[in-house]
C-alpha cells in the first residue's frame, strides 16, 4: 500500500504533464482528422510515447532535498523503489488509454473502420514497460538526483526509439500485408499468445528492475 | 529515562571524517549541537534520522534502532531542516494528504488547527512561501503527529527575531510534558542560551565539548587582561588566547582560578564565547 502512496507523490508532483498529456491527444486527433496517410495506430503509438517520455519526470523533479523528504517517510526502500515503478505502470496504461481513445476518435472522425488489435495493444504494453524499466534503472543505478543531468537524453531516446520503430514496422506492414501475413503464419499464427507471453517476460523484467534498483539505491548515501 | 542515545556514531566520507560521536539525552530536555560550519552537525543529524547511513555506531530512540523497527523508528521523530524538504508545487492539501497516508498518528485536525493559526495559506503552492511560513508548515507537519524526538538541523536560521522566537517558544512548549526531547543545531547560540539544557560542541568531525548547559558555563571564566602579564603556567591553561585593542581575552577552566592574580579580570562567559575560545585554541 505504501508503495502506492509513494505513487501518488509522483502524480502530485508532476500533476501540470496531465493537462499536457491532454493538449497533446487533442492536437494528435487534429491531425488526424486534416492527415490523409496517418493511421489509427498513429494515434495509440504517440499515447505509449509519451507515457514512456513522462514517465521520467519525478527523476527530473527530484532535488537532493525532495529526497531527504522522501527518505524521512516510515517506509522501506522497496517500497519507495516500487511506488516509482507504478507511477511509470499506471502511466503506461494512461497513455494507452489516452491511445485507444485517439484511435476511437479517429474512426469516428474519417470514417475508417480501422482499430488497434489486442496483440498491437500488448506489444506496445510490453515494450512500453522494458523501456520504462531501462530508464528507471538508469536513474536509480546512477543516483535519483544526480541522475537529473541526464534527464533529456534518458528521457528521449528510449521513447523516440519506440515511436520510431513502431511507425517504421507499421509502414512496412502496410507496404506489404501479405509477406506480414506470412510471417505472423510463420511464427505460429497466434499473435495474441505471443503478446500475452512478452507482457509476462516485460513484467518480469519490471519486476527484476525493481528489485536491483532497491538494492543500488541501499547502497547509496543521501 | 534516556530518549535518545548515540553510541560510537562514526561517518566516513572521503573528504571528511565524523568520529566517535557519543551522547545522551533525557527525556524532557533540550539538547544544543553546535560547530562551525562543517563541522559534521548535519551529518549527525541526518545519521540519527537515517537519512544516511552510518559508517560505525548506534543510534537508539526510545532504546530501538532504525533496524529493529524502521516504522516506528521514523514515526517517532519529527525532522526540520534549515532546507524545506517538500516539494515546491505542492499545496497544504496535497502535504496533508501525503503525511496521513504516511503516518498512523498524524491529526489533520491539529495539522489544519496550526496551518490556521499560523495563517499558511492553503492557495499557494509552497514556492510561494516566505522563509518563516515554510518553517511554520514544517513544523506543523511535526507536531500534528506523536513524535518524541524533535531534530532540528539550524531550523532558526534565516528566521527575523520575531519568528524566532515564536519557535522557541514551540521548542518550550514541546518538551513540556516531559515525554518527549529536541536536539538542535544552530549557529544562533543565543538561542541555545535561552533553551538548551545540554550543549554537544563537535570541530572537524571530533568532540570538543559535551555537557549541561549550566556546569558548562559555571565551569569556564572569561578571563580578560594585558597580553605581558600572563606567565607560562597561566599560558598552558587559557583556552584560546585572542589579543584585541585592550589586550586579550581567553576562556580558562573554572578550577584553576587560583591562577589568577589581581592583574586579571574575569567573569561569566556566555555559550557563545565558550565555544569562539575552543575554535579558536583547536585551529592554533
Amino acid at each position: 500500500m505504501k508503495a502506492l502512496y509513494f505513487a501518488k507523490i509522483d502524480y502530485i508532483k508532476t500533476r501540470t504533464q496531465f493537462y499536457l498529456l491532454m493538449v497533446i491527444t487533442v492536437i494528435v486527433m487534429a491531425v488526424m482528422k486534416v492527415s490523409t496517410d496517418v493511421t489509427a495506430q498513429v494515434g495509440f503509438v504517440y499515447g505509449v510515447f509519451l507515457a514512456i517520455v513522462f514517465s521520467t519526470t519525478p527523476f527530473g523533479n527530484c532535488t537532493r532535498k525532495d529526497a531527504g523528504f522522501q527518505l524521512l517517510l516510515p517506509a522501506t526502500t522497496l517500497q519507495r523503489v516500487t511506488g516509482r515503478f507504478m507511477f511509470g505502470l499506471t502511466l503506461l496504461f494512461i497513455g494507452m488509454g489516452c491511445g485507444l481513445a485517439t484511435a476511437a476518435m479517429y474512426g469516428l472522425l474519417t470514417g475508417r473502420k480501422e482499430t488497434v488489435s489486442l496483440p498491437i495493444c500488448l506489444f506496445a504494453f510490453a515494450a512500453g514497460l522494458v523501456l520504462i524499466t531501462v530508464q528507471y534503472m538508469f536513474f536509480y543505478l546512477v543516483g535519483e538526483s544526480k541522475g537529473a543531468q541526464f534527464l533529456s537524453l534518458v528521457r528521449m531516446v528510449p521513447g523516440m526509439s519506440f515511436f520510431f520503430v513502431s511507425m517504421k514496422l507499421a509502414g512496412e506492414i502496410q507496404k506489404d500485408p501479405a509477406g506480414a501475413a506470412r510471417i505472423i503464419e510463420k511464427i505460429g499464427g497466434n499473435l495474441d499468445s505471443i503478446g500475452w507471453g512478452s507482457v509476462t517476460l516485460a513484467v518480469l523484467v519490471m519486476a527484476a528492475g525493481i528489485l536491483l534498483c532497491t538494492k543500488a539505491t541501499e547502497r547509496k548515501d543521501y | 529515562m534516556e530518549l535518545l542515545e548515540v553510541r560510537n556514531l562514526s561517518k566516513y566520507y572521503k573528504t571528511f571524517h565524523l568520529e566517535n560521536i557519543n551522547f545522551t539525552l533525557p527525556k524532557g530536555y533540550i539538547m544544543g549541537y553546535v560547530g562551525q560550519n562543517g563541522a559534521g552537525k548535519s551529518t549527525t543529524l541526518n545519521l540519527i534520522t537515517n537519512i544516511c547511513k552510518s559508517s560505525k555506531g548506534e543510534v537508539y530512540v526510545e532504546g530501538r534502532t532504525c533496524n529493529d523497527d524502521e516504522r516506528r523508528y521514523k514515526e517517532s521523530i519529527g525532522y526540520i531542516g534549515d532546507e524545506f524538504y517538500f516539494p515546491d508545487n505542492f499545496k497544504i492539501r496535497h502535504i496533508r494528504s501525503v503525511l496521513q497516508n504516511f503516518y498512523e498518528s498524524f491529526s489533520t485536525e491539529k495539522f489544519d488547527e496550526l496551518t490556521a493559526r499560523w495563517k499558511l495559506d492553503g492557495k499557494l503552492e509552497v514556492k510561494d512561501f516566505s522563509q518563516g511560513m515554510k518553517v511554520k508548515l514544517m513544523f506543523a507537519s511535526v507536531l500534528a503527529r506523536d513524535t518524541k524526538l524533535l531534530v532540528l538541523d539550524e531550523a532558526t536560521n534565516g528566521l527575523d527575531p520575531v519568528v524566532r522566537a515564536e519557535v522557541l517558544k514551540i521548542l518550550q512548549e514541546y518538551i513540556a510534558d516531559g515525554e518527549r526531547s529536541v536536539i538542535f543545531s544552530t549557529h544562533i547560540l543565543s538561542d541555545l542560551e535561552q533553551i538548551a539544557d545540554y550543549i554537544y560542541f563537535i570541530h572537524e568531525g571530533k568532540t570538543v565539548l559535551y555537557d549541561a548547559k549550566d556546569e558548562l558555563m559555571e565551569n569556564h571564566l572569561l578571563v580578560k587582561g594585558e597580553r605581558r602579564a600572563i606567565f607560562p603556567e597561566l599560558q598552558k591553561a587559557l583556552i584560546g588566547i585572542t589579543d584585541n585593542a585592550y589586550g586579550f581575552e581567553a576562556i580558562l577552566p573554572s578550577d584553576m582560578a587560583d591562577l589568577l592574580t589581581s592583574d586579571f579580570h574575569f567573569e561569566k562567559p556566555t555559550i557563545d564565547q565558550i565555544v569562539i575560545h575552543y575554535i579558536k585554541a583547536r585551529e592554533r
